[in-house]
């Protein structure tokens, strides 16, 4: 390598390592319980204001929040009456029954886990785990926003009607 | 799968948690200059993030009065981009003692009684609302309003004695929003006891979730990250008295980060050894298929019950499916970068009754520069 283009090239991956750093170095950083409810929150506030494509971006992919507002607060989603969580949206907020942490595990993302229960729309108890992590270094995400989903963390590899094992 | 028509003002449900609810509607000091705006910021209360139909009341953009229906009508005329009335306003709106408002309370309460929601000894009102003009234009078919669920195209069902804040609807961005404010009836909390659950009499086929909305964590390093999703269903009545039908959904959602490409994901399945023998019924999809961006719905089926996912197909869908009952794979193949690509399968199996489906899943992904 020449001497004079040395320097423009460790000013380039100079700059791209701090570009990494700035958008996604400490996403590892735990996420205190604290912080977690704080997120919650924001989407209770979010949910109880309807607006469901805020509520959405609160969420880890639009997609898989669409599908839960969709299917997730009927447990015959299929019929031709179904009722959709846009219509079961709780007035009072969930109850945090309580939270622990969900540590790193090979490429999956570590977060808190708050196990919530409350009363929807209907007057139908539910319960639901609500994972909050950071997707990078300035902001977090949820997995089941959609918290009056009865919607669950599957932490392991097996899964079975109701549960999963590691 | 049936779904709500945009153009059709979903409000008759949600008005249902006045029967659980308390006041809703805190006092808040009026900051704004014109009575739209301040009724806007009274009834949105103290930290409450504004919401599109309160942002386009502050701003003056909603009809707040229409004509009330003839004299045994049950219509009013369309209005353009929405509408906000208060309770007052919708007094002459109030169609309960008319032909139409029975027949749509009576699908309104079937709808509560088939999901096990007894609405026995309460007493409703009946509002009917205008049509949302850009709505029905977004959505002809909407307004047909002869449907199964009911006859009047627009309307809000409460418990009688409720006192409606506000009843709301705007148009923005391709969808219809609406709101519904209230706050208890002068019987209180009465109504809720009206309002117990009780076991929803089926007497057919019908996929019932088991175990609720399940989601891993999400499965991310520097080069991408993936969001999946899996759930279990059973086969209520399916007239076999020695197995059971157990349905597998699963799906998810990645991309790429910064310049890498996104090049596969993966949702995959396959009995957990030692777990009880299934046998295959149903699979989805059901053979590998390259194609453009679209909407696919995934699906199985059996004796006339279905369930079904509408998931985003682009470029590559490739499958694997192995002999052994509920061994089943599909891989999203492609090359794209900062693009959310998803990919979805769907598995039925039959196994003795009183076994329970035990599945190794996998959810990979690969990114490469």
């Amino acid at each position: 390598v020449k001497p004079r283009l040395l320097i423009p090239a460790l000013v380039i991956v100079a700059g791209a390592a701090g570009a990494w750093w700035w958008f996604f170095g400490g996403a590892d950083k735990p996420v205190t319980e604290a912080e977690a409810r704080r997120y919650l929150g924001r989407i209770v506030a979010t949910a109880k204001a309807r607006d469901f494509e805020a509520l959405c971006k609160l969420h880890g992919t639009m997609g898989n929040c669409r599908h839960q507002l969709n299917q997730g607060c009927d447990e015959r989603p299929f019929d031709q009456h179904k009722i959709s969580c846009t219509e079961t949206v709780p007035e009072a907020p969930p109850t945090v029954v309580s939270t622990r942490y969900l540590e790193k595990d090979g490429d999956g993302t570590p977060g808190r886990i708050l196990s919530l229960s409350g009363t929807d729309a209907f007057g139908r108890p539910y319960q639901s785990e609500v994972l909050v992590f950071r997707e990078n270094r300035h902001n977090f995400k949820a997995i089941n926003a959609v918290y009056w989903a009865n919607s669950y963390i599957i932490e392991g590899d097996i899964v079975t009607p109701g549960g999963t094992q590691k | 799968m049936s779904r709500p028509s945009p153009s059709r003002i979903i409000t008759i449900l949600t008005a249902l948690s006045i029967l659980t609810a308390g006041t809703l509607v805190a006092e808040y000091p009026a900051r704004a200059a014109s009575p739209d705006q301040a009724l806007a910021h009274k009834l949105l209360g103290p930290g409450n993030p504004m919401d599109p139909v309160l942002s386009a009341l502050a701003d003056a953009r909603l009809v707040r009065d229409v004509i009330a229906p003839s004299p045994g009508g049950i219509t009013v005329p369309a209005v353009p981009l929405g509408f906000a009335f208060t309770g007052v306003q919708l007094g002459p709106l109030d169609i309960t003692r008319t032909a139409a408002a029975a027949s749509e309370l009576q699908a309104f309460t079937d709808r509560l009684h088939r999901r096990g929601i007894n609405t026995s000894g309460t007493a409703w009102t009946v509002y009917t609302l205008p049509a949302v003009k850009e709505a029905l234009d977004a959505d002809p078919g909407g307004a047909d309003t002869s449907g199964v669920e009911g006859p009047l195209g627009s309307a809000l069902i409460v418990p009688a004695g409720t006192k409606v804040e506000l009843v709301g609807a705007v148009f923005e961005r391709g969808e219809l929003h609406t709101k519904t404010m209230f706050t208890a009836s002068p019987n209180g909390r009465a109504g809720t006891k009206e309002m117990s659950a009780m076991a929803a009499p089926s007497d057919s086929e019908s996929f019932v979730r088991d175990g609720g909305l399940g989601c891993v964590d999400r499965k991310q390093n520097n080069t991408a990250f993936y969001d999946p999703c899996q759930d279990f269903f059973f086969l209520e009545n399916d007239g076999d008295p020695a197995r059971r039908y157990w349905a597998s959904q699963m799906h998810g959602t990645g991309k790429g980060r910064g310049l890498w490409t996104l090049n596969s994901l993966e949702v995959s399945s396959r009995r957990s050894d030692g777990s009880a023998p299934q046998e295959w019924v149903d699979w989805d999809p059901g053979a590998d298929a390259t194609t453009n961006c679209h909407t696919q719905t995934v699906s199985v089926s059996y004796a006339g019950a279905g369930l079904s996912l509408d998931q985003q197909h682009c470029e590559e869908w490739d499958i694997d499916k192995d002999e052994d009952g509920a061994d089943f794979a599909n891989w999203w193949r492609g090359h794209v970068r900062r693009k959310e690509r998803e990919t979805a399968a769907m598995t039925l199996t039959r196994l003795q009754n009183g076994d329970l489906p035990k599945l190794l899943v996998s959810f990979d992904y690969y990114a490469n520069p």
